[in-house]
């Protein structure tokens, strides 16, 4: 009688866990699209046997446990970073690439092969009215080419501080739903496989965004560290970053009223900018504060497009001034053709225009010399689009080309960014099927992968150098065109 | 023009390496050795094309109207960087499991004393003779 009573037990007992495995592998199939989700695996435990003393053995039901790998999941937010840095870094060069069109139909290269042209055909009649209209008429064209320029690039240094905030705003509110799902967890919920869904999903969705690591405590709630340095949240406590703009202190800004750049701050105040690197917000912010303030200045640098700016209104007015408008008695001097805002470096391209009040007849052909030429200024001005001295290039290209190099920067750049898109695409696919692989994986089984894979690794690196190099001794040999 | 210097032959090269990107996705050991085959082609096409492309310089006539080579170049730079995205995705595969093989030996054996890793356990076999 003892025996079957003892049997009834072991049965239902053993129900009672196969109850439990069918319904997790009912959860596992239900969430099978669940963003986040990982399988959930039912583990069985035996009982003790020993009928002696009434101990009818069976299997009851243990924990549930996770199939998720931490180390897995954090190298597929990694990528996910990374992706969000290159995605980020394509749709800010694109913009940026089109303010330097280098067809030569628009903007300051037109402009200028414009002005250019214009100074030519009035070195071939210096007196004729038309054609001294047409040279103040081109350089009010270079000016607004040059305004036009800076807006567009101002433009763009706005839209990504709104993007710095709105991206801020996005990783406060996301650390902060994360913060509840701990505060959930640190209450008991700790085996919820569904909140462990939306714990991951939502580190997923973070990833994009800014480069950070988790830690798991042992009450089941996670820690997250921006850059594995700065605390967002630990336990239930969160600490929200913010952006600011100010010029640094120190060293002294050599341009005070340039465009301050974008700092990210810590709850504390500790300014984070430096390390924060990577995902969206890490791209937005070295397109703010290093790109674009390549081009507009910053605290430290007065920007290409106001060196540029400033340089050829410079040369143009220092030709002219010395030229001759009539040589008398008494001769009169030349005056400046364009003008700017001198109080502000940062702001000669924007600042930049025609002198007020200058009409055709002020402009001055006439090199004093000895020997004077009644053209000859107006010849040295035409001489600025194919430059032989040194004073009419900046930093040994001719204007033309500076521009160019300019506009190749944002190009190479996007070039560049592009390049990593494909590669980071396709490394979230890869991280993810490794996630896949790494899970539930025995030791022993684990270990001879690894040395299969290295192997393979190094042939394939082998390949892959050999094939480089014959490109590029192809490429070398191949005539230039 | 572009099928007599030979062209034809790096877009092959090039789809061959941009394949071989396509299989980094699932960089299994199993499927990397068979992946492998797919930049020897890729090294041997090229190499055909650089005799193919020799031997029709070498005719003085046809050299003199060798004329733009910037398809030829253009793809010659795309399969560099066809292979430079292949060298990164398989950088990133490597990273990983020599990462995963570190987390591995510490779940399984701890840290070393110089605060490294432990070596992941090898698995042993015992061959028994006689």
């Amino acid at each position: 009688m003892g025996n079957l009573f003892g049997s009834i037990i072991s049965t239902a007992s053993a129900l009672r866990a196969f109850d439990r495995v069918l319904a997790v592998t009912q959860n596992n199939v239900a969430n099978a699209s669940t963003p986040g989700y990982v399988r959930q695996e039912q583990t069985l435990e035996s009982l003790p046997f020993d009928p002696s003393i009434g101990l009818s053995g069976g299997v009851r039901a243990g924990e549930v446990q996770s199939a998720r790998n931490q180390y897995a999941d954090q190298a597929v937010r990694n990528a996910n970073t990374l992706l969000g840095q290159a995605q980020q870094d394509v749709n800010s060069l694109s913009g940026l690439q089109s303010v330097f069109d280098i067809s030569g139909n628009s903007g300051i290269p037109k402009a200028l092969n414009d002005l250019f042209s214009s100074f030519s055909a009035w070195a071939q009649s210096p007196d004729d009215a038309v054609a001294r209209q047409t040279v103040l008429d081109r350089a009010g064209d270079l000016a607004q080419a040059f305004q036009q320029t800076n807006s567009q690039l101002t433009d763009l240094a706005q839209n990504a501080e709104e993007q710095i905030g709105q991206t801020v705003d996005t990783v406060n509110h996301l650390v902060g739903q994360l913060r509840g799902f701990n505060a959930q967890v640190m209450a008991g919920d700790s085996n919820d496989a569904g909140l462990d869904a939306e714990i991951h999903s939502t580190l997923q969705q973070l990833s994009q965004y800014v480069s950070f690591t988790t830690v798991q405590q042992s009450d089941g709630s996670i820690n997250l560290l921006m850059n594995g340095q700065t605390a967002l949240l630990v336990g239930d406590r969160q600490y929200q970053i913010s952006a600011a703009q100010s010029q640094p202190a120190t060293p002294p800004p050599a341009y005070p009223n340039a465009r301050p750049p974008v700092e990210i701050l810590a709850s504390d105040g500790t300014d984070i900018t430096s390390s924060t690197t990577g995902g969206q917000l890490g791209s937005l912010l070295q397109f703010h504060n290093t790109m674009l303030a390549s081009y507009l200045g910053s605290a430290n640098q007065q920007g290409d497009l106001n060196v540029m700016a400033q340089q050829i209104a410079d040369r143009v007015n220092q030709l002219l001034t010395a030229g001759n408008i009539s040589d008398g008695p008494p001769p009169v001097s030349g005056v400046p053709l364009f003008s700017y805002d001198t109080s502000n470096p940062t702001n000669i391209a924007a600042s930049l225009q025609v002198a007020a009040g200058m009409t055709g007849d002020q402009l001055a052909a006439i090199a004093p010399g000895p020997p004077e030429v009644s053209n000859g200024t107006a010849l040295a001005l035409s001489a600025l689009a194919s430059p032989q001295d040194p004073s009419d290039k900046i930093a040994g290209a001719s204007y033309t080309e500076y521009f160019g190099n300019l506009a190749a920067r944002a190009g190479s750049a996007l070039s560049d960014a592009n390049d990593r898109l494909s590669v980071e695409q396709t490394a979230v696919a890869q991280a993810q099927n490794l996630q896949q692989q790494t899970s539930g994986v025995s030791l022993d089984e684990e270990a001879t992968e690894l040395l299969q894979f290295q192997r393979a690794y190094e042939a394939n690196a082998k390949l892959l150098t050999v094939l480089d190099q014959l490109t590029q001794d192809t490429i070398n040999i191949l005539p230039a065109t | 023009m572009a099928g007599e210097s030979g062209t034809g032959g790096l877009g092959e090269a090039r789809a061959g390496v941009e394949r071989f990107c396509l299989v980094l996705s699932t960089p299994s050991p199993a499927v990397l050795e068979g992946a492998a085959v797919l930049i020897e082609a890729a090294i041997a096409e090229v190499a055909a094309w650089r005799k193919r492309r020799a031997a029709w310089l070498e005719e003085a006539a046809r050299a003199a109207q060798a004329g733009p080579m910037e398809q030829d170049l253009m793809e010659l730079r795309r399969i560099r960087r066809a292979a430079g995205r292949a060298r990164k995705l398989l950088e990133k595969a490597a990273a990983y499991h020599a990462g995963w093989s570190a987390y591995l030996g510490t779940r399984a054996a701890g840290y070393q004393p110089s605060g490294e890793a432990a070596a992941l356990p090898r698995p042993r076999r015992v061959l028994a003779e006689g």
